[in-house]
């Protein structure tokens, strides 16, 4: 005779029971999977070697810089050194990021479409603007890292020799690190905007990072055809040079001359380089989006 | 005639002492063993090796040590030896952008057959594809994509089939032709090695076996042969018959039988010696009048023999 | 020969889809869209007819060789040509291929081919559309063949060293980028005597044997050529023999190593 009676044995199982950290916990879980992926940090040795590489182009000479000045006394920035002033360092740290935005950007987002893990993104409690700001944030703060790390260094390393004091010094060129802040939003979305764009539709991370690169380093000539030569309408044309907008930003907020920049040649105030890269960062969080939105 | 279980009669391939290493890690460590004409299983749990024992054998992989011989020579040593050879890797191998008769076409035109096109159709017709041929293989399901691979290795008609997990991602309906397509490859004489973890159906597809286990080799050969090799395990013998108490009371303490127990209407025996078992049970049936239903080992299948090679019990 | 013709269709169909097409196709026309602006813009110029042709070839110069040849020719190339091996190698299909009875030299060789025929097309259509525009401007035809002739050896030195690092590295692209805009745009225009190791340069040293005088009158020697010395026959030579090179290499990764694909 069966005993229709039941009963469920404790087998071990038990459910998760600690604290939920919701949308925001996912986000910020995405942003550092994104800084892992970027640098390399849980990987191979040789997934570091290029970005550490590139972050040694970007860190190295500022804290070179200041420990040179350190040991043989202080001197002026702006006119003595080799590397200038915080604008002149922002040019070389400029091309530090197109390198590493040209790989970074495609590796965050590719390698999740072809090995089909969208699928477990969406079966998480997880909208599609937290997929893409969880990206884009990764790409954002370790691009802000190459550009901001260095310039502290240099403006920390200055305020501690400056004859006026240390505390006196920080104060005193605080505008800078303002001017700095500026600069690094508009190179960092400037330059990883595209790349974004581009790795958004591209299948393989190798033709995203080489059409990237011809993109930004093409965009220029573009703009110097258009510059000189005299057709109606030309010299909106000069605003397709993609390398140049963020210089444009970086001459202004630092007081520079514009020099040969095409867009400021035919007579483009700054303020027109800042509502392009916005624009640019803003189709592409659209375009992103709009793909995301068919995957997730 | 061989005396050594691991080794075929009249071998076509032979492994000697191979060894394979990746760095820091052993996944193949002296194999020694050979496959001849027939079909032979390949077993192993997850890491045990046999991929990279195949891949040897088919000559994509090189032995850190010892010798893979395919009739006598190195897979690498003379490219039309890959005439003889046909291969089903696990992994997908296969263009998407191509046809199912483009691929086997261009399968059978890389293996220099003379007519790529019907060799191609006549495979499609075997792995039963002919009415999806004109798809793109990237459209398929995963069924389809394994019959699509199997195909491309038999289209050129090759002596060897070598299959790594070629029943995965099969239906019951697709398993059973393929199980049934294999054995009659291997009854035509043809070389074919079977890697799977679906037991069942090794165990349907043949009775020789290769086990391997942390890349070595475990055991080797037939499947009851290797079970009652394996005399330090006791067997297991199910007994059913119509006075179940009374007789399992019977049985208990006799020195034949290692342990009993009863399960309702079941009795489970363990022995050591399933010959005096057999006569023991006999005897006892006949002195207490008791009908018996069922006498037959638990333990000889291919799942049972698997588990005690893989953990011991 | 019929799976050496059979390895290179199937290899282009593989690798070379419409999208992508498109887009390397749009990317390869960027010199010729750049031409034609400065060509629309001319229309209205007021200089003497000798001056503007002065200046149209002054262009055209300045875009093949600082544009055309030294950035699209090696970026096309290599995002095909990296895929040609290394999609198989992504994609699990090695074993396919090489597990038949073909010399591991005509697979090689015919990787390095597919790669040639399909970025060619992308970069002949690119080096085409930028004569035909300059004889166009400049009213004569001369131009078209050399430019066409420099391309295809450019590519196909490009296509002999990119095929091998697709199978060899993961990044190749990133590894080929540094190759083209450090090595070649960096290193080798500041060390002129570098130039026989600089593949678009050997392409455009057969340009400027093969294109009328005033081509080698407008380019800037030491940037474009270095040490070079303009010349077809030496150019295709040293193309031929990059081509050979690599396909004995495929053909040596092949028979030496262990072939890429899964484990258990």
């Amino acid at each position: 005779m069966t005993d229709d009676s039941g009963v469920v044995y404790d087998l071990g199982y038990k459910p998760y029971e600690g604290q939920r950290l919701g949308r925001s916990g996912a986000i910020k879980a995405m942003i550092k999977d994104g800084l892992r992926r970027s640098f390399g940090i849980r990987r191979k040795a040789r997934k570091k070697i290029y970005p550490w590489l590139l972050a040694g182009i970007a860190f190295l000479p500022a804290i070179a810089f200041v420990a040179f000045a350190f040991l043989w006394g202080s001197f002026s920035p702006d006119s003595e050194s080799p590397f200038g002033g915080h604008a002149q360092y922002i040019s070389l740290v400029g091309t530090v990021i197109i390198l590493f935005v040209a790989s970074a950007a495609p590796n965050l987002l590719i390698p999740d479409r072809e090995d089909g893990v969208l699928a477990v993104y969406s079966s998480r409690p997880m909208t599609v603007w937290d997929y893409i700001l969880g990206r884009v944030g990764a790409l954002f703060a370790v691009a802000a890292t190459f550009f901001i790390v260095p310039n502290l260094v240099m403006y920390v390393g200055l305020a501690a020799l400056d004859k006026a004091g240390f505390a006196s010094a920080l104060v005193n060129n605080l505008d800078d690190l303002v001017k700095v802040l500026v600069t690094m939003f508009a190179y960092v979305v400037g330059y990883g905007a595209p790349a974004l764009l581009i790795a958004t539709y591209a299948k393989r991370v190798g033709p995203a990072v080489g059409v990237y690169l011809a993109t930004i380093f093409i965009s220029p000539a573009f703009a110097e055809i258009f510059k000189v030569i005299d057709l109606p309408g030309g010299r909106f044309g000069t605003l397709v040079s993609l390398q140049q907008h963020p210089e444009v930003i970086r001459n202004w907020a630092f007081g520079e001359s514009q020099g040969d920049i095409p867009m400021t040649s035919v007579g483009f105030e700054p303020w027109v380089s800042a509502v392009f890269i916005a624009a640019v960062g803003a189709l592409t969080m659209y375009l992103m989006a709009r793909r995301y939105r068919r995957e997730l | 005639m061989t005396t050594k279980p691991a080794l075929a009669a009249n071998p076509t391939i032979e492994v000697n002492d191979v060894s394979k290493w990746f760095g820091q890690k052993v996944a193949v460590s002296a194999v020694s063993c050979s496959f001849g004409p027939g079909l032979t299983g390949l077993l192993g749990p997850n890491g045990a090796g046999k991929t990279t024992l195949l891949r040897m054998l088919t000559g994509l992989t090189l032995p850190s040590q010892g010798e893979v011989l395919i009739e006598g020579a190195r897979p690498r040593s003379n490219v039309d030896r890959y005439r003889d050879i046909g291969f089903v890797p696990e992994e997908s191998a296969l263009y998407d952008a191509l046809s199912a008769r483009e691929y086997l076409t261009y399968a059978a035109t890389l293996s220099r057959v003379k007519d790529p096109r019907a060799a191609a159709d006549r495979a499609l017709e075997t792995v039963d594809l002919t009415g999806d041929a004109n798809r793109r293989v990237g459209g398929f399901s995963k069924g389809m994509r394994q019959r699509t691979k199997v195909a491309a290795a038999l289209v050129h008609d090759p002596k060897i089939l070598v299959l790594d997990e070629p029943l995965n991602g099969t239906d019951p309906v697709q398993r059973a032709h393929l199980i049934h397509l294999l054995g009659e490859l291997a009854a035509n004489g043809k070389t074919v090695i079977v890697s799977s973890h679906v037991l069942q159906e090794v165990e349907r597809m043949t009775a020789r076996v290769i086990a391997i286990v942390d890349g070595k080799l475990a055991a080797a050969g037939d499947i009851a042969a290797i079970r009652r090799a394996m005399s330090h395990i006791p067997y297991r013998v199910l007994v059913q018959c119509d006075k179940p108490r009374e007789f399992a009371a019977a049985l208990l303490g006799n020195t034949a039988i290692t342990s009993v127990s009863l399960e309702e209407d079941r009795i489970h025996l363990e022995t050591t010696d399933l010959l005096a078992l057999g006569r023991v049970v006999a005897r006892y049936a006949s002195d207490l009048d008791v009908r018996l239903a069922t006498f037959a080992p638990e333990d000889e299948s291919l799942e049972s023999v698997f588990r005690y090679l893989v953990d011991g019990r | 020969m019929r799976a050496f013709l059979a390895i290179i269709r199937v290899t282009i169909r593989q690798t070379l889809r419409l999208r992508r097409a498109i887009g390397l196709v749009i990317l390869s026309g960027a010199a010729t869209a750049m031409y034609l602006l400065i060509i629309l813009a001319s229309r209205n110029s007021t200089g003497s007819l000798a001056g503007q042709r002065q200046d149209a070839i002054d262009a055209a110069v300045g875009l093949s060789a600082s544009v055309f040849m030294n950035i699209l020719v090696p970026v096309v190339t290599l995002i095909i040509a990296t895929s040609v091996l290394g999609d198989e190698r992504r994609d699990n299909t090695m074993s396919f291929l090489v597990l038949r009875p073909i010399r591991r030299f005509n697979i090689g060789a015919a990787k390095v081919v597919a790669a040639f025929l399909e970025a060619f097309t992308v970069t002949g259509i690119g080096a085409a559309s930028l004569g035909v525009l300059v004889a166009i401007k400049i009213h004569s035809f001369a131009w078209l063949v050399p430019l066409v002739v420099g391309a295809a050896i450019a590519t196909a030195a490009y296509a002999a060293i990119f095929v091998p690092l697709g199978y060899l590295l993961k990044r190749a692209t990133l590894i080929g980028l540094t190759y083209v805009f450090i090595w070649e745009n960096g290193i080798v225009a500041a060390i002129p005597g570098l130039a026989t190791l600089s593949p678009w340069r050997i392409g455009l040293s057969a340009t400027a044997a093969l294109a009328p005088a005033e081509f080698t009158e407008h380019i800037p020697t030491d940037f474009a050529l270095g040490s070079l010395n303009p010349g077809a026959g030496g150019a295709l030579a040293k193309a031929v023999i990059m081509g050979i090179a690599a396909a004995a290499l495929v053909a040596s990764i092949l028979r030496r190593r262990d072939l890429a694909g899964g484990s258990s």
